[in-house]
């Protein structure tokens, strides 16, 4: 390509044209810690990806390419390129501001605790850990504010203190830890997916040995 | 001799700076012919320049040679100090000036403009070269030398029409490039590449800092990962 570039000017060349696939692709990605699992009421992001996949020959395109989306002409939304992997193109990650996730605790189902002993540093104290299974059922409400309907990913991710138990609707793929579902919504639409989960709860106090407390007044 | 070698071509990183190629044909005497390159930015990497001869005559190949190149970067510390000069120079022109009638603004606009810009990279490097021939010829010589000047970058821009359905766009590339260096390029061929050219900072520090990693064993396996250099392969979009 040849092309004059005078100096302290920016010049702007044509390098492509092509007709390309539009994919959208939205992803709810949920992980509970012991501490947020027993919370009211939690709020999730929906996480949103264009994938354009180009027709012809594959353009290597930078990172943080500024990239604008037009819509009967006019522009609709500007972002930027997270990376190409063959003719695909794709963007960075972005929150679906028009999809609401309101995740809400239904019930708390608290199991019996266990006490178990642990050496503190002090040799006059201890640790006391009480541990309990609690089976926390929790109900996520997907709300779907846009004029289009919605295929969305909805990935629950269990951790050693978080273990999933059972859901309404049952998952479309398990690959443990993680279990996915695949969401339709229609345009201002709602959906929701109850979640039965056992948490492992722990609280560790330090006390002192019952043989160093000092004996009351007799 | 003085030489000013076209610049044919220049390959631009997205991260700035880049590979600049140039030709000239030269006329050559027999014995040493010396020759001075003009316009060598001092961004320019003295270790990466390189003269390449082009033989136009087969018989040309053992009769001319390559003897050396010389190479050298004007004194930071001396050329920052004139570059201040100048730039106080043009505040002052501004300050002082009482009316400028039109002509005058814009020649004073540019004066003053190109010193507040003008930096290290602006000034000229020194690239010579010696050619040993045994006899009157004439030769194509191609000089390549790297750039490192963060002024001189590209970047694309995409623009995405997409129709009714929202299933299928038509996608269209532009390519930007920026060259706020002092040089200027005609009619150059242009190539792009994805390529950062490796901070002076991070090669000299690095085997430094991991070794004291090692060293005091303060730092965890993972933080001496993270010191390490890693690979950047150099993608070219079109040369």
């Amino acid at each position: 390509m040849k092309a004059n570039v005078p100096t302290r000017k920016k010049i702007k060349l044509n390098w492509f044209k092509s007709k390309c696939n539009l994919n959208i692709e939205r992803e709810i990605k949920i992980q509970y810690t012991a501490i947020n699992v027993s919370y009211n009421k939690i709020s999730w992001d929906v996480i949103i990806r264009y994938i354009l996949v180009k027709q012809g020959g594959m353009k290597e395109i930078p990172v943080n390419s500024p990239m604008t989306l037009y819509k009967d002409n006019l522009p609709f939304l500007f972002l930027s390129t997270a990376g190409t992997i063959g003719n695909k193109i794709i963007s960075e990650d972005l929150i679906d501001d028009d999809i609401k996730v309101d995740d809400d605790v239904v019930n708390i189902n608290e199991g019996i605790e266990k006490v178990t002993y642990e050496d503190a540093r002090d040799p006059k104290e201890h640790i006391e850990v009480r541990t309990r299974l609690d089976n926390v059922t929790r109900k996520i409400t997907i709300e779907n504010k846009l004029n289009d309907d919605i295929n969305l990913l909805f990935d629950f991710k269990q951790t050693k203190d978080i273990v999933f138990v059972s859901s309404e609707p049952e998952p479309s793929e398990i690959e443990e830890p993680n279990y996915k579902y695949q969401i339709n919504i229609p345009s201002e639409q709602k959906n929701s997916i109850i979640l039965e989960i056992k948490a492992k709860i722990t609280t560790r106090v330090t006390k002192i040995k019952p043989e160093f407390l000092k004996k009351g007044k007799q | 001799m003085l030489i000013d070698p076209r610049v044919k071509s220049i390959v631009i990183f997205n991260e700035g700076g880049g590979v600049v190629k140039r030709e000239i044909k030269l006329t050559l005497q027999a014995g040493n012919n010396y020759f001075q390159i003009q316009n060598i930015p001092a961004s320019f990497d003295p270790n990466s320049a390189e003269i390449k001869l082009r033989y136009l005559k087969p018989e040309d190949k053992t009769q001319i040679s390559l003897q050396q190149t010389i190479t050298s970067l004007p004194d930071r510390k001396n050329i920052n100090q004139l570059i201040e000069r100048e730039k106080s120079a043009a505040q002052n022109i501004i300050s002082h000036s009482i009316d400028f009638t039109r002509e005058m603004r814009e020649n004073i606009s540019d004066i003053c403009e190109a010193s507040s810009y003008r930096t290290y990279a602006d000034m000229i490097g020194i690239f010579d070269f010696i050619i040993n021939s045994s006899r009157e010829s004439e030769i194509l010589v191609e000089i390549i030398y790297f750039t490192n000047d963060v002024r001189i970058s590209w970047n694309s821009t995409l623009h995405v029409n997409v129709d009714k359905s929202g299933k299928t766009a038509e996608i269209e590339g532009f390519l930007v490039v920026d060259n706020q260096t002092g040089f200027s390029y005609e009619n150059v061929d242009l190539g792009f590449a994805i390529y950062q050219i490796p901070k002076e900072s991070s090669l000299n520090l690095l085997p430094n800092q991991e070794q004291r990693a090692y060293n005091s064993n303060i730092r965890g396996d993972q933080d001496i990962q993270q010191l390490r250099k890693k690979t950047q392969r150099l993608k070219n979009l079109m040369l």
